[in-house]
């Protein structure tokens, strides 16, 4: 599906200030952009141990608040009388979504739905059972290049001996192929261990893209490292029940992995990496490898580090610097004002007394001036016209509106939700003075 | 008599499967059943008690 490139400028446009793009990186994303003329990659969106929150962070940018009744109808192709109603303080986010005239404003996620076809989504897409799995997955699978969004960690194999409860990947079930529960072999459920598998390791499978932390590097459900067995006999085994949860680096080795960690994930981040995924892009700053499929070459992916995740794409920093790099409350590092206790935090004031992870935490979550991914400012208009959260909540402070939403900015300290080994790494998460 | 299958039921968070029997399309059984778990409880024990907000928030 091809996109003009006026399109293109529209759709980043609005999305450009709040990604950092000067116009010269967004006259190079573009041009490339401009210059793909494959059709567009199928993306199948699986979730594994998945709190649903990396799709719910994207979908807040997408569609924030659910629009009144006849909208919906418009735009959604819902049915008529929901009841929903927009709270009054969310009318100008609606507007802003909508548009004037009702219709859908669009910003990077028009992109991101022009340049793949996403045909599965379990919390957003339509078709459920047998139609979804069929039609959302298998067919995508076996019609042309596609990647897999994991959301969610990976239980593998069955753990422990028989006398013991099921385990590992009877932990996930993610779908049955089939709704004829008179044919219970062809309406099982499969475990989201073999349907990944049975994804990456097909030849039309592109990429496999973890999405947050959880699919990055365990996450919670790997948390005390998800080890249950030791060789402290039976009380050890009845007291750490753990599942056995994985990374998708760790079951996947038919397609290359890229790791795109949050706890949620930025969208912005994502949107970035599907892009450097599914396009030629040149990104980054240095000579990128050209990762291959097992059906052959395809894209281009960003410099990817040990951790398995994108430093910089287009010279945008997702995961090259770190929290403490760019904080807005450096000042309060450098002159020795640090907050002593929660409740009092005074926007000047370094958080590193109260546990902060920031100094060892490589993200984007301050790099960014405004659009946050928990902030209210969404939408393609308006961006100097917003409503931060810390506003809403009437924290104690000053947060202004260009400064958007993040947990530091905010006055909590970074927990490190981004890193490898969250959260058992940085455990205790936040820290008292005292 | 007749059984049906619905997995996975989509637009909700989570993973949920459907199970229902029909006799004469009449519903004379259904069974809801959820087909992934984590452990929260398990995955608190060995925390510090801090850390609590911040993992079960994530369910």
């Amino acid at each position: 599906m091809a996109i003009t490139r006026r399109q293109f400028l529209k759709y980043a446009a609005a999305s450009a200030a709040a990604l950092g793009l000067s116009e010269l990186e967004l006259f190079k994303l573009s041009e490339k952009v401009m210059a793909w003329t494959g059709a567009p990659f199928g993306a199948i969106a699986l979730q594994g141990q998945a709190c649903s929150g990396d799709v719910t962070a994207l979908l807040n940018v997408i569609n924030s608040i659910a629009p009144d009744n006849d909208t919906i109808d418009s735009v959604l192709g819902g049915p008529p009388g929901l009841g929903h109603t927009v709270p009054t303080e969310y009318t100008d986010t609606v507007e802003r979504l909508l548009g004037a005239s009702g219709g859908p404003t669009s910003t990077f996620e028009d992109v991101l739905f022009d340049i793949i076809d996403l045909t599965f989504q379990p919390t957003a897409c339509g078709p459920a059972g047998a139609l979804g799995a069929n039609a959302g997955i298998i067919d995508t699978m076996t019609a042309g290049a596609f990647v897999v969004l994991v959301e969610g960690s990976v239980p593998v194999a069955q753990m422990g001996d028989s006398t013991q409860k099921v385990i590992g990947e009877g932990c996930c079930k993610i779908g049955a192929l089939s709704g004829d529960g008179d044919n219970p072999s062809a309406s099982a459920a499969l475990s989201m261990n073999d349907v990944l598998v049975m994804l990456s390791d097909h030849a039309n499978c592109a990429a496999v893209i973890a999405w947050g932390t959880c699919a990055a590097y365990g996450g919670i459900p790997a948390a005390n490292n998800g080890e249950l067995w030791t060789d402290e006999g039976a009380a050890s085994k009845i007291k750490f029940m753990s599942t056995g949860a994985k990374a998708v680096s760790q079951v996947v080795t038919g397609a290359p992995v890229v790791n795109v960690p949050g706890c949620p994930t930025k969208p912005e981040d994502l949107f970035l990496v599907v892009a450097a995924a599914t396009i030629d892009v040149a990104l980054g700053d240095a000579t990128l490898p050209t990762l291959v499929g097992s059906g052959g070459t395809v894209g281009s992916m960003p410099n990817i580090d040990e951790d398995g995740r994108p430093k910089k794409i287009l010279g945008i920093n997702l995961f090259n610097d770190t929290q403490h790099y760019h904080c807005s409350r450096k000042t309060g590092y450098t002159t020795g004002n640090f907050a002593t206790s929660y409740g009092s935090v005074a926007d000047d004031q370094c958080l590193a007394l109260l546990g902060c992870k920031g100094q060892t935490t490589y993200s984007s979550c301050q790099s960014y001036k405004k659009h946050q991914w928990n902030s209210t400012d969404v939408g393609d208009a308006g961006w100097t016209n917003a409503t931060a959260i810390g506003e809403k909540s009437g924290k104690i402070g000053t947060v202004t509106a260009s400064d958007g939403g993040s947990c530091i900015k905010n006055g909590h300290p970074c927990i490190g939700c981004k890193e490898r080994g969250f959260p058992d790494r940085f455990s205790p998460l936040v820290g008292y003075n005292n | 008599m007749a059984k049906q299958v619905l997995d996975p039921v989509t637009r909700i968070e989570g993973h949920l499967r459907l199970e229902t029997e029909t006799t004469a399309n009449v519903v004379t059984k259904a069974d809801c059943k959820c087909e992934m778990y984590r452990g929260y409880e398990n995955i608190l024990v060995g925390h510090s008690p801090v850390d609590a907000v911040q993992i079960t928030q994530r369910i």
